[in-house]
């Protein structure tokens, strides 16, 4: 084939690429995404609040859902991803940070100072002030069984005087310390944000990823 | 959710002291008072307790768990400037700015406002943070803490634009008058009330009976809205409009909405098999994008 002389022929080494890596504190089309799971066949993806809509979309492409809880000590579901290849990594400001461990509840501690990235709030930090704190039944409209769905004393709160920690839209966003995975943003009261601690993603049967 | 409120104790108008009128004295009751523009509640922004009167101070009964230790005489009220206080009448009755009788104390009241910088006295033990701890600039809650006497201490609530006495059988399903408008809401709940933080984002639609949000990336035509606590619909000049519980227009229909909160697939248990979309919103705060609205 012969071209016109008017068009000009660049050599590339490689098509450009897009950023094709999903990880945890991204904006999903109404929720933040948590922290990269797999499931005990390998499957990968990413979880988020399982109090937020299941149908959840990142940067335009559909994220399937797998599982999902939202009573008792647990608020997550989680979704696999088709396009996207799952990364150990969580946005923090303009940057990414890996995960390379997780903190269950009971070796969490009040004092201990975590953070948090969610898509409206961003980047925020506090002090744990209360790993057992209870939520009062509200009369859910989803609750076909009202002794199922009171909810238990172990959701951990954190505090930072002065500083609105989160608001609607971060839920499912994750809680961490360095590269450590603490757990997944659920709630706000006032300034004080609430989380479900890392350990009770075991009720979906998935793990966080860590390498 | 933290707003900066400018308070002014007004404790020489809102300072109560009834003396001797034909008998002997009364005792001092302290009426605490700001002159701000009460805030208007989108949603998350209320208390709700019994109005008590404890050592001369009115407060409304509130434990936050985390702090019940520090929350025994739950949290003391400042009321709008042009509020007052009736001692005449057993018991004791507040009256709001249009001369109404808002609550009477021993009621279980629902307050709009926010709380005076931090849910938290000073007095507090600091918590062990790596971030500053700065503790002195609240001058709103030094002010008033420095106007009233020490039985009135905070954590202080700062009354924004309702009040209303609640009977034990709040309605949960209403209809604005003449309309079959299916109105569901939630139930007022006491003491520290935590949000959900998911968010849905769409067209307030009227199908039907059925107010709901239309929120593109939901597979249904709409999610039926359970409103917050007190609020309640309204068909002006042919406009449904939403209202908080102190009257004010938070939404039209056919505005923008982003509603925090949590949804999803469901029925809501009443309502007579109406508006079964499918998918139900039960909403936490709401934010109105349509041109036009305020901050």
């Amino acid at each position: 084939m012969e071209l016109p002389a008017t068009v000009v022929v660049l050599e590339v080494e490689q098509f450009s690429t897009l950023d094709t890596d999903i990880y945890g504190g991204l904006a999903l089309t109404r929720c933040t995404s948590g922290f990269a799971v797999e499931n005990a066949s390998g499957t990968k993806g990413i979880t988020t609040a399982g109090h937020c809509y299941d149908t959840q979309h990142y940067d335009g492409y559909w994220v399937p859902y797998e599982d999902g809880t939202f009573q008792k000590s647990h608020d997550v579901q989680w979704h696999t991803v088709r396009d996207y290849t799952v990364k150990n990594k969580i946005k923090v400001g303009s940057g990414t940070r890996s995960i390379t461990s997780t903190k269950s509840r009971s070796s969490q501690a009040v004092g201990n100072y975590v953070c948090k990235y969610g898509k409206v709030t961003g980047y925020t930090c506090g002090n744990i002030v209360d790993k057992s704190f209870q939520f009062e039944d509200n009369g859910r409209f989803d609750c076909d069984d009202p002794g199922n769905c009171q909810w238990k004393a172990t959701w951990i709160r954190v505090h930072n005087d002065g500083v609105n920690l989160s608001e609607g839209g971060d839920s499912g966003g994750p809680w961490f310390s360095k590269y450590t995975a603490y757990g997944t943003h659920s709630r706000s009261l006032g300034d004080d944000a609430f989380y479900m601690a890392i350990n009770y993603i075991d009720a979906l049967s998935i793990t966080v990823l860590t390498e | 959710m933290l707003r900066h409120c400018l308070i002014v104790a007004v404790c020489a108008a809102g300072l109560v002291a009834l003396v001797a009128c034909g008998g002997g004295a009364k005792p001092q009751i302290h009426f605490p008072q700001h002159q701000q523009f009460p805030l208007t509640n989108w949603g998350t922004d209320y208390i709700f307790g019994e109005l008590m009167l404890v050592d001369g101070c009115l407060r409304l009964s509130y434990v936050d768990p985390t702090y019940r230790d520090s929350t025994p005489d739950g949290v003391l009220i400042v009321w709008p400037a042009k509020f007052r206080l009736n001692l005449d009448t057993a018991p004791s009755q507040i009256i709001d700015s249009d001369g109404l009788v808002a609550a009477r104390v021993g009621d279980d009241v629902r307050i709009s406002g926010d709380w005076s910088r931090d849910p938290r006295p000073a007095w507090w033990p600091a918590l062990p943070t790596r971030a500053a701890t700065v503790r002195d600039e609240a001058p709103d809650t030094a002010t008033l803490a420095k106007e009233l006497p020490a039985e009135c201490f905070g954590p202080y609530w700062i009354v924004g634009d309702e009040v209303s006495a609640l009977g034990p059988d709040e309605p949960l399903e209403i209809s604005p008058p003449d309309s079959t408008i299916y109105f569901p809401r939630q139930r007022t709940l006491p003491g520290a009330v935590a949000h959900l933080d998911a968010e849905t984002i769409g067209r307030l639609v009227l199908d039907g009976d059925c107010l709901g949000l239309q929120d593109e990336t939901v597979p249904r035509p709409y999610s039926v809205v359970v409103w917050p606590p007190g609020f309640t619909p309204h068909i002006e000049r042919g406009e449904v409009q939403i209202r908080n519980g102190g009257g004010r227009v938070i939404a039209r229909v056919g505005d923008d909405l982003v509603l925090s909160g949590s949804g999803g697939p469901g029925v809501l248990p009443s309502g007579d098999g109406r508006c079964s979309s499918g998918y139900v919103w039960e909403t936490a705060g709401i934010e109105n994008t349509s041109a036009g609205w305020p901050d």
